[in-house]
């Protein structure tokens, strides 16, 4: 917190700032006037939120292309689901370690794949994403196949839909803080200049492969905390969770919101949710919704939506840029 | 200081560099000269590790860096700027040279500190030197060519090498801009002691500044000494001064 507050100077950091307090003291309050379902979705939203904007880590600020972030995700809830039910670890104990399992096991495919550029970085992951759900998907008797795995045992407290929601408040904004903290620290500054020039970065002392995987695995790291928050709501897990179209539906989110802004993949897991509530009688053509959205970014706005608002305000006010990919550079 | 022996590069069969031999001593402005193609840069890109020598070692401070990686080789104490601008696009001019020091402090794993408030003054310091100063904060992209050319070096001073390349760190500057750097090098490599290794087809640039000449040609080191013994000699005025003079 001291960080934020340290910077709080400009005015338009203020505004910000009184902004998201804003949205916090709502998202606080909301449940009370919400049915039951809509409570439910709002925690969709959060840990999507925090889904795609761990995705970002590594495709907005690390420019790398992972295809198949959700195995993260995925890792992470089979990693609490049988930690919780056949793990004599103490549930918390077994929350905690569940986005380390994700964290690990992004580091065996960042390892094998940091060193790929581009497309076949992302044809890589997306292979071995798909081995991964291949693995799940057939091995019955630890990861219960195709059936996947319910009555998880999460700790009675949590059952109800408004702890969960809670739960997932309070850990999404704490995870979305600690992100933006990195970020912008020389770590984050750094990973940007990689994203921009590996070869300046090589000349100027820094390990672009070493700094790469550490940001892929922070990315998997946070994509498993969303995995914990999905097992804490829904009490059941199947391999779809860990299955490529999945990836593939995040990654448009992401860049629906705008890939070179902080808020953006929060807003784009808003919208496609959203859209997806609203559209998904008719769930046959939804893969057609998707694919309609993605062209309508890359043809109208290639920078995303919140990229897009960036750029106006910074424009309108006119003040010398701080790069785009800044949060709030405007 | 840096000590490059029989250094030999191939690509798919095509010998750029072909036998390339260099001192350079502590403290030295050293000149690497050669008609366009001779292999110049190819010979810094070996040096900084940027490609692998197919024959031959490089010795720096007595020991072995032939091989190892860019960023190995520049913590031990090189940096080198590039002789197309290779900068920042994204970030500002204070922070293209700030990255760089953070890098060099070995803090670019720190996670949790805010950037904006690391290494202000040491980035001020280095932007005050070369000029830059007043333009900290544009984006590096709207700086002119010339400064980025600049900036270039700037970036490469916030490592704090012992030994600087600097690739053709004049080319496409205006008469006064030229004049302007040549001056800020020698000021450089005084005031903070640096070696310095340069290449340059401007040949009033290079023995306006140069202590010591390698020539180059097609790869090959065909002469290597003092400015006066270079001007002198045979092979030198045939292959090389002959055509541009
Ligand atoms: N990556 C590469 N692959 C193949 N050939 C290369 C490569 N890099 C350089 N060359 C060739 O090696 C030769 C030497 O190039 P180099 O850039 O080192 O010359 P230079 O002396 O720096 O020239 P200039 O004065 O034009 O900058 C040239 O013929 C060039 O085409
Ligand atoms: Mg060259």
């Amino acid at each position: 917190m001291s960080t934020l507050l340290g910077s709080f100077i400009g005015t338009k950091k203020n505004i910000l700032l009184l902004l998201i307090l804003a949205v916090l003291l709502a998202l606080f309050f909301i449940p009370a006037f919400l049915s039951k379902y809509s409570v439910y979705l709002l925690t969709v939203v959060l840990f999507t939120s925090l889904l795609a904007t761990s995705l970002n880590i590594s495709l907005g600020y690390g420019g790398m292309l992972p295809l198949h972030q959700t195995v993260f995700f995925g890792v992470g809830a089979y990693a609490a689901a049988l930690l919780l039910n056949k793990s004599p670890l103490l549930p918390l104990l077994s929350f905690l370690a569940a986005p380390l399992v994700s964290a690990g096991v992004a580091l065996i495919i960042g390892a094998i794949c940091v060193r790929l550029r581009g497309l076949y970085f992302g044809m890589m992951t997306l292979a071995i994403g798909q081995l991964v759900w291949a693995i799940v998907y057939r091995w019955y008797e630890f990861t219960g196949g195709d059936d996947g795995i319910h009555g998880i045992a999460v700790p009675d407290v949590l059952h109800s839909i408004s702890a969960a929601y809670y739960i997932s408040l309070i850990v999404v904004s704490a995870c979305l803080l600690i992100i933006y903290i990195i970020l912008n620290s020389p770590f984050g500054i750094a990973l940007q200049a990689v994203r921009d020039n590996p070869q300046r970065c090589e000349s100027i002392g820094i390990n672009i492969h070493r700094h790469q995987l550490i940001a892929f695995v922070l990315s998997g790291f946070f994509s498993g905390v969303a995995g914990v928050l999905f097992v804490i709501l829904e009490r059941s897990v199947s391999p779809s969770l860990l299955f490529w179209s999945e990836s593939a539906e995040l990654l448009i989110m992401v860049l629906l919101g705008g890939m070179f802004t902080f808020m953006g993949p929060a807003f784009g897991a808003t919208v496609i949710i959203v859209l997806e509530v609203f559209l998904g009688v008719i769930t046959e053509y939804w893969l057609l919704v998707l694919g309609t959205v993605l062209v309508l970014i890359i043809l109208f706005l290639p920078q995303g939506v919140i990229g897009f608002v960036q750029e106006k305000i910074s424009a309108g006010t006119a003040v010398e840029r701080k790069g785009a990919d800044r949060f709030a550079s405007g | 200081m840096l000590q490059v022996k029989k250094l030999v590069k191939s690509f798919d069969g095509f010998l750029a560099v072909n036998g390339a031999e260099l001192t350079v001593g502590k403290g030295q402005i050293v000149a690497v000269i050669g008609p366009n193609g001779a292999g110049k840069t190819t010979l810094f890109n070996l040096i900084t590790g940027h490609l692998v020598p197919s024959q031959g070692t490089i010795e720096f401070k007595e020991r072995d860096i032939t091989g190892l990686s860019p960023h190995k080789i520049c913590h031990m104490g090189i940096s080198r700027s590039f002789q197309l601008i290779n900068i920042f696009p994204k970030l500002t001019v204070f922070e293209n040279v700030q990255v760089s020091i953070l890098s060099r402090k070995r803090k670019i794993l720190n996670m949790f500190s805010p950037t904006k408030k690391m290494m202000v003054e040491e980035t001020y310091r280095i932007l005050g030197k070369v000029g830059l100063a007043d333009k900290a904060h544009s984006l590096s992209t709207s700086l002119s060519y010339g400064d980025q050319k600049i900036l270039e070096m700037a970036i490469a001073l916030g490592n704090e090498p012992e030994l600087l390349l600097l690739d053709e760190p004049t080319a496409g500057m205006s008469p006064e801009e030229t004049a302007s750097t040549i001056k800020l090098i020698k000021e450089l490599a005084s005031s903070e002691g640096l070696t310095i290794l340069f290449t340059e087809h401007d040949l009033d640039v290079v023995f306006g500044i140069a202590e010591k000449i390698m020539v180059m040609q097609q790869g090959r080191t065909i002469a290597q000494g003092l400015p006066a013994d270079i001007k002198s000699d045979k092979l030198v005025q045939a292959a090389y001064l002959g055509e541009e003079c």
